[in-house]
């Protein structure tokens, strides 16, 4: 359950913040511990599964021992909730990984089958000039779509993102209550993710 | 425990007419603002499975988005103005290049360090002021010795003793020439790798 209790599932959290020794342990697993509902549903998400699936438990658990081994990554005044929330994905996108080789070894693979496979054991390549050119066309489309906002709204996106302050400070420093903040941000990024859509599917 | 913030979101904001949550509800949570969110929210999300997922793909627009803007240089760039996005509107679609920004001469700050420093320096400015006579008298000293070592050498010189002043200058020069050769020396060792 989201903040109010403990679920079931969220021991697992508890016994990965347990391993920790008492020494070391601060702020950072209790703040870790208090993401997992969110880390849960972005794992979800990215396998399709239930929240109670065992891969969705395990992603999770992962997740959180590689935050709580790396956290000194975590550079100074650097936001925790996207950076562990990017240490989910990664861990999601090994689990699709492994799910794929598994299903190959259990089924005849076509060639199709076997070519993605090899694509997958390959090392990501540096960027070449196609990428490069992808870049400058997704910044170019960024741009254009924040030119689109309002400029209270550019604003907030900018101050949340990109100077990581949290709703409270935006309200106060931009002088609008809460839920415009909200509305702001939620809107604004539906407004990013259709000017990227088109790049997606590209 | 979070209690739900007066100013936050009440339950039509929260909740469609389908029951499910909103848009907006879901970027609250996703966010971490739980205490905008009304606790039958809280309750619903943790019963509603489609909700959950919605809340995922919420938390993954966010981080998107994040990156994204962070990876932007114009987004960046108009943040750094500490205006919303002044000229923005000036650039052409197609320049997607980081713009040079061109910030006013802070003036004020300029005007007001220079008199803090001022301030700051005055004691030693006067003490250096008293000091100036006793410089002065010095360097006049200095001058007065140099002039009666030249007259003396010039006396020397035309008194006879022209073949001594020739061997100081001569010694002089070659010190100062086998100097010369071994700082080329040492330099060309460095060039080749090191001391040998």
């Amino acid at each position: 359950m989201l903040q109010t209790a403990m679920p079931s599932g969220e021991r697992g959290g508890m016994a990965v913040i347990a391993a920790v020794p008492a020494g070391e342990r601060g702020a950072f697993p209790q703040e870790t511990a208090a993401l997992r509902p969110v880390v849960r549903a972005v794992i979800a998400c990215m396998l399709r599964e239930n929240r109670d699936h065992p891969d969705v438990e395990d992603c999770t658990h992962e997740t959180l021992r590689r935050a709580l081994e790396g956290r000194a990554r975590l550079r100074e005044g650097e936001a925790l909730r996207p950076w562990l929330l990017g240490i989910a994905r990664h861990v999601a996108i090994d689990a699709q990984r492994r799910r794929r080789r598994e299903r190959l070894v259990r089924e005849p693979a076509s060639s199709d089958d076997e070519a993605e496979a090899l694509v997958d054991r390959l090392p990501d390549p540096t960027p070449g000039p196609d990428e490069r050119a992808v870049s400058t066309e997704r910044s170019r489309r960024i741009a254009a779509a924040m030119e689109g906002l309002a400029p209270s709204q550019r604003r907030a996106m900018l101050m949340f993102h990109v100077e990581g302050e949290g709703y409270q400070q935006i309200a106060e420093r931009l002088g609008v209550p809460l839920g415009t903040v909200a509305t702001w941000l939620s809107r604004g990024r539906r407004s990013l993710a259709d000017a990227l859509a088109g790049m997606v599917e590209q | 425990m979070t209690t739900h913030d007066p100013e936050g979101l009440g339950p039509e904001l929260s909740f469609e007419p389908d029951g499910h949550l909103t848009e907006l509800c879901l970027t609250c949570l996703s966010d971490g603002e739980l205490a905008l969110v009304p606790p039958e929210a809280l309750a619903h999300l943790d019963a509603c499975e489609p909700c959950a997922r919605r809340l995922g793909e919420a938390a993954l627009l966010s981080v998107a988005t994040g990156e994204a803007l962070r990876s932007s240089p114009p987004a960046a760039a108009s943040l750094a103005l500490g205006s919303p996005a002044p000229g923005a509107a000036a650039v052409p679609a197609g320049a997607a290049a980081p713009r040079r920004i061109r910030r006013p001469l802070p003036v004020v700050a300029i005007a007001a360090a220079l008199l803090v420093a001022t301030l700051t320096a005055g004691p030693a400015l006067l003490e250096a002021a008293r000091e100036l006579p006793r410089a002065v008298s010095g360097v006049v000293g200095l001058l007065l010795f140099a002039a009666r070592v030249g007259s003396t050498l010039l006396r020397a010189s035309s008194s006879g003793a022209g073949p001594l002043l020739v061997k100081c200058v001569s010694a002089v020069v070659f010190v100062v020439l086998g100097l010369r050769v071994a700082r080329a020396r040492s330099r060309a060792g460095a060039w080749q790798g090191g001391v040998q």
